[in-house]
């Protein structure tokens, strides 16, 4: 080659038209082409996954309908998870392989050298890594829906859950995408940028439940089920909001869960106007070092060190035997210490770089000192706050002294719980009526809505939510008397020490409805003692009962049938006829009114009734809906009813008999060795004569009870049916106060005498 | 015409470009030199409007350079590392650049990789540094673009390449005036391709200038005279450096030539010879008056 050949055969220069942004796409695509067959690659594995589902149900020869169920269920949860992460997948793959060229310095200056504008780079960039994820999403959607279509399985319900799940899987894309866009931009290194990315998506839920953490810590007063003082920190969390906007469409909650829809596209919009300002503002040396803007560096660190330093306190103070302040404070600046010089020597990729910003890890321990301060010694008076009565507009409170947890569940014909929700929420407003018809409505159904694991779950009842019940029925004007208890309270508690021990047990969740609008919440662990003299009073009102039982009109009107069951004896349904039905709920409306608030304060259970009614629901299938109430010995009407039919609920009885008492011993056989009941055995079986005194106080495990009770012995009961003759085992405790004294060993003076 | 204005340029604290100003003409080789550290990839950087200075600006044909398209129209920048996409081949090089640069020559580019024996198809990842210079050099003249950035472009370059290259650029600048502006560190290569020098050190311009002007205002005396004539040579002709050893001076005099030729026959020397300077000489002594040692600064 010379140089005269390299002059020679110049040709005319073609011209072609300039840079239009399909070119450029186009362009930007064929530079990324892996990430998109990655993706590509795992929406294909995806559609091969829901395929062989399908394919497995189709494969057992179920009833057509039972697939077309499965089917629906499959395309409501399964599909749900499938698709976030995707969402992430597709977030993560695009958004840091897209962008991630500005954290080279090389590729930095070939692009930006370019006769191209960033916005327009940006644009192009953004929207192919939108394209890219969507499409194939897209195609995947489309070719699932067809093979379950192909079938004739895709119901109304299964094409609903299929859209929902897309829409599910488009804003969460966005949010995620948007946020590692925004975490290049602030990074000039990948890794920093990856880490931050990660940081961003679960930060605001970490620091929220840390410090909720010191709330339950250190304030006594403080109920996480209702207060929530930074529940604002949820709302920046994209974590949180996806799962809960997630939850609230899987189960119908259809108004919630277009707010939160609403709110997460909200925060991908800001979240993408942020980065394309950064984007512009960002300066092209950035490229390779740790932080694209210096001034962000030292926010970061401040909202890393923050959180370490209290996060640390808080698990050292949990550890620590001795004094809990010492370790608060030692784990405060081991946190705030090892996270600055962590966060140093990541910005700097210099291990030396860990002891620089002094001044700013001052700083930072001195507001950690002031914060953990005011949670150490309540600075702020949180515990005891109780406002005044002028400042109160009403009050409203649960206090669990009420029935023990009643459960209403609906089941299908097949026996298997459903949910109540949507349409079946309405059909069912008139059996809660009829049950209790002030308070009946879909309040209580919504509730139990709320509280359930997901419209179709497996098992599990649904509870009528006693604690929201409460709440709703309590609420009053008349703030005196519960004001009286909570002062009662607090001067009780300012003499006494704290702990369940103390006969402290009862739990009362408060409200305090202010004049300003504003709703405090708070909780009280009272003393018994307190709580029978300042609530009694209001027990014995109408208002009283009407916030304890929720079921106190029970009228029986549509109950098909009663089963009763017993520790001891399995659940039998009772042959009855509608009067004898009405006659069952007319004596637990009068064993209520009855049942005195000591009887209320110490009820132990021994019984369940269970109320069922026939009703269709939007399906048109007969659905069975069941009422559960628990039974003390003080229900005095309904147990006599039973007995009347030759029910006994107690042991022994006529139709049952306790044949072998074994008990556990509570001290352990080495050490009773010489003792002239227990000797040296583990386990005692009652002698024939013995056996009738133990029964009498012998408490079976099965419901629960109210109170305070403490248990020393346990063991458990051969009971025999006196008709068919079979035994069964029924587990039980003996109380402190009524074990016998042959059974009972002084340890301190047996070890002493010895 | 390209103006640099008042251009300064940091790096967190420390000030890597400091109030650089110059111009640099259409049609002529500008040549940028200077030692490692002094500010020549940041201050191309700044032209090729990739950074954004703290201060002043720059000018590309009336129009300032960061965030325009159309003046980055006009330029072509090769980096001291020249991206190329991972993976790529030549012929995927060119289709994007015909997208980024209308005017690119598509013919004249596959030609040209027919003469330098690069593969069309072949990957670049397998290139060495000087194959990779190369066909950087070669997308940015097929790009047509008025001016083109080198930043120490040659570096990787062998002899006979470099020979090859300059020649390229030589036709380009007669054939469309291209401007070519060139990083160096090493003042020998400048020699016989650059019009213009600017030497840059520790952010700021030491000098600027045109170098044929350079040349012609400075020559080297050698001469023997009388003894008693030494003084008056001297002061007439008040050399930049004078250098003696036994009889025979040597002497850096910054006069026209006929100037010197009548004072050396006034003074009737035993000899006398006017030698032309190497570039290396004149910087010298160019630097030496603007008060550094040129000989620490970049040899």
């Amino acid at each position: 080659m010379t140089l005269k050949n390299l002059f020679s055969n110049k040709k005319k220069k073609e011209r072609r038209p300039g840079n239009s942004f399909s070119d450029l796409l186009r362009e930007d695509r064929r530079r990324r082409i892996w990430p998109l067959v990655l993706f590509c690659l795992f929406c294909f594995l995806l559609t091969a996954a829901f395929e062989l589902n399908l394919e497995s149900y189709i494969g057992r020869e179920l009833a057509f309908a039972k697939i077309q169920d499965n089917i629906e269920r499959v395309t409501q949860t399964g599909m749900a998870t499938s698709y976030l992460i995707f969402a992430g997948i597709g977030a993560c793959l695009f958004g840091f392989q897209g962008f991630g060229w500005l954290t080279r310095r090389e590729q930095v200056d070939f692009y930006h050298s370019q006769p191209m504008k960033r916005e327009k780079r940006f644009q192009v960039i953004y929207l192919n890594g939108l394209l890219m994820c969507l499409v194939p999403m897209m195609l995947h959607v489309a070719v699932y829906s067809f093979l379950i279509g192909i079938r004739g399985y895709l119901s109304l319900i299964t094409i609903h859950n299929i859209l929902m799940n897309t829409f599910i899987f488009i804003i969460s894309f966005l949010v995620m995408y948007h946020l590692v866009i925004l975490s290049v931009m602030l990074c000039g290194n990948m890794i920093i940028a990856i880490m931050l990315a990660g940081t961003m998506f679960v930060y605001p839920t970490l620091v929220k439940n840390l410090i909720l953490g010191y709330f339950q810590t250190y304030f006594d007063t403080f109920t996480s089920s209702y207060a929530d003082p930074i529940s604002w920190l949820g709302y920046l969390s994209p974590v949180e909001q996806i799962y809960r906007a997630g939850n609230y469409m899987i189960r119908g909650m259809v108004g919630q869960s277009c707010k939160t829809w609403f709110l997460l596209a909200v925060m991908a919009a800001v979240l993408i106007v942020i980065s394309r300002w950064l984007y512009k503002k960002r300066p092209s040396e950035a490229a390779g070092n740790a932080l694209a803007f210096a001034y962000v560096g030292d926010v970061i660190r401040f909202l890393i060190v923050i959180p370490a330093g209290l996060f640390f306190g808080i698990l050292f103070s949990s550890m620590g035997v001795m004094s809990n302040i010492f370790w608060l404070y030692f784990g405060t600046i081991v946190g705030a210490v090892l996270a600055h010089g962590f966060m140093e020597v990541v910005f700097h990729f210099d291990i030396k770089a860990a002891l620089g910003k002094k001044i700013q890890l001052l700083a930072s321990l001195i507001l950690l000192f002031c914060v953990v301060n005011v949670f150490c010694f309540d600075i702020f008076g949180y515990d005891s706050y109780v406002p005044e009565e002028k400042d109160l507009e009403e009050i409203s409170y649960f206090i669990n002294i009420g029935e023990y947890e009643n459960n209403y569940q609906l089941l299908d014909k097949d026996g298997v719980p459903i949910a109540i929700s949507g349409q079946d929420a309405v059909l069912y407003e008139d059996i809660t009526a009829a049950v209790s018809p002030e308070h009946g409505s879909a309040f209580v159904v919504q509730e139990i809505v709320s509280s359930s694991a997901g419209p179709r779950p497996s098992s599990g009842s649904y509870y009528v939510y006693r604690e929201a019940y409460q709440m709703k029925a309590s609420k009053t004007k008349e703030t005196s008397p519960i004001l009286d208890l909570i002062h009662a309270h607090m001067k009780a508690d300012d003499s006494a020490a704290s702990g369940y021990s103390n006969g402290r047990d009862v739990q009362m969740i408060v409200c305090y409805g202010l004049k300003n609008g504003r709703f405090v919440y708070r909780t009280y662990l009272m003393d018994r003692a307190v709580v029978e003299e300042y609530y009694k009073p209001v027990y014995d009102t109408d208002y009283g009962k009407e916030v304890l039982f929720p079921y106190r009109n029970l009228s029986g009107d549509e109950v098909k049938m009663v089963r009763i069951e017993t520790p001891f004896m399995r659940e039998t349904n009772l042959e009855l006829t509608q009067e004898e039905i009405k006659e069952l709920a007319c004596c637990y409306r009068e064993d209520i009114l009855n049942l005195s608030f000591k009887e209320l304060m110490n009820a132990q259970y021994i019984a369940e009734a269970e109320f069922v009614y026939d009703k269709p629901n939007s399906d048109n299938n007969n659905t069975e809906l069941r009422l559960q109430l628990y039974m003390t010995e003080n229900h005095r009407n309904m147990v006599q009813f039973f007995k009347e039919r030759n029910i006994y609920l107690t042991l022994p009885n006529e139709n049952y008999e306790v044949t072998e008492i074994v008990l556990f011993n509570p001290y352990g056989g080495d050490e009773t060795k010489d003792h002239p009941f227990w000797k040296e055995r583990e386990e005692v079986s009652l002698e024939p004569d013995k056996i009738e005194a133990i029964v009498a106080v012998m408490e079976p495990d099965g419901y629960g009870h109210n109170g305070s009770k403490e248990y020393f012995i346990s063991g458990y009961m051969n009971v025999k049916n006196k008709k068919t003759g079979s035994q069964q085992q029924v587990y039980g405790n003996i109380p402190a106060d009524a074990v016998p004294e042959y059974m009972k060993w002084n340890e301190a003076s047996e070890t002493k005498s010895k | 015409m390209i103006e640099i204005k008042n251009v300064t340029k940091y790096y967190g604290r420390k000030k890597a470009v400091d109030r650089v100003s110059f111009e640099i003409q259409d049609g002529a080789v500008f040549g940028l030199l200077g030692t490692n550290g002094a500010g020549k990839s940041t201050l191309l950087r700044v032209m090729a409007g990739v950074l954004k200075p703290e201060e002043g600006e720059v000018i590309i044909d009336g129009e300032s350079v960061f965030e325009n398209p159309e003046a980055k129209k006009r330029f072509f920048y090769i980096s001291d590392n020249h991206f190329f996409f991972p993976n790529s081949t030549p012929r995927e090089m060119e289709e994007y650049y015909m997208t980024v640069y209308p005017d690119f020559d598509k013919e004249r580019f596959e030609d040209f990789l027919v003469k330098f024996h690069l593969g069309k198809g072949s990957k670049i990842n397998s290139y060495s540094k000087g194959m990779k210079r190369q066909l950087a050099i070669l997308l940015a003249l097929c790009s047509n673009t008025k001016y083109i950035f080198f930043d120490e472009t040659f570096d990787g370059l062998d002899p006979v390449m470099r020979q090859a290259v300059k020649g390229l650029i030589a036709g380009e600048i007669e054939e469309r005036g291209l401007t070519p502006i060139i990083a160096f560190h090493n003042l020998r290569e400048l020699e016989d391709i650059c019009d213009y020098v600017g030497l840059l050190h520790r952010g700021g311009v030491i000098l600027s200038k045109d170098l044929e002007t350079m040349k012609c205002g400075i020559h080297k005396l050698q001469c023997v005279v009388p003894a008693e004539n030494e003084e008056a040579v001297l002061a007439e002709l008040k050399p930049l450096q004078t250098d003696k050893r036994g009889s025979l001076l040597t002497l850096t005099v910054k006069c026209e030539k006929e100037r010197m030729e009548e004072v050396m026959e006034a003074n009737n020397p035993i000899f006398y010879e006017i030698l032309p300077l190497s570039l290396e000489e004149i910087f010298i002594s160019e630097t030496e008056v603007a008060g550094y040692d040129i000989k620490k600064l970049i040899f």
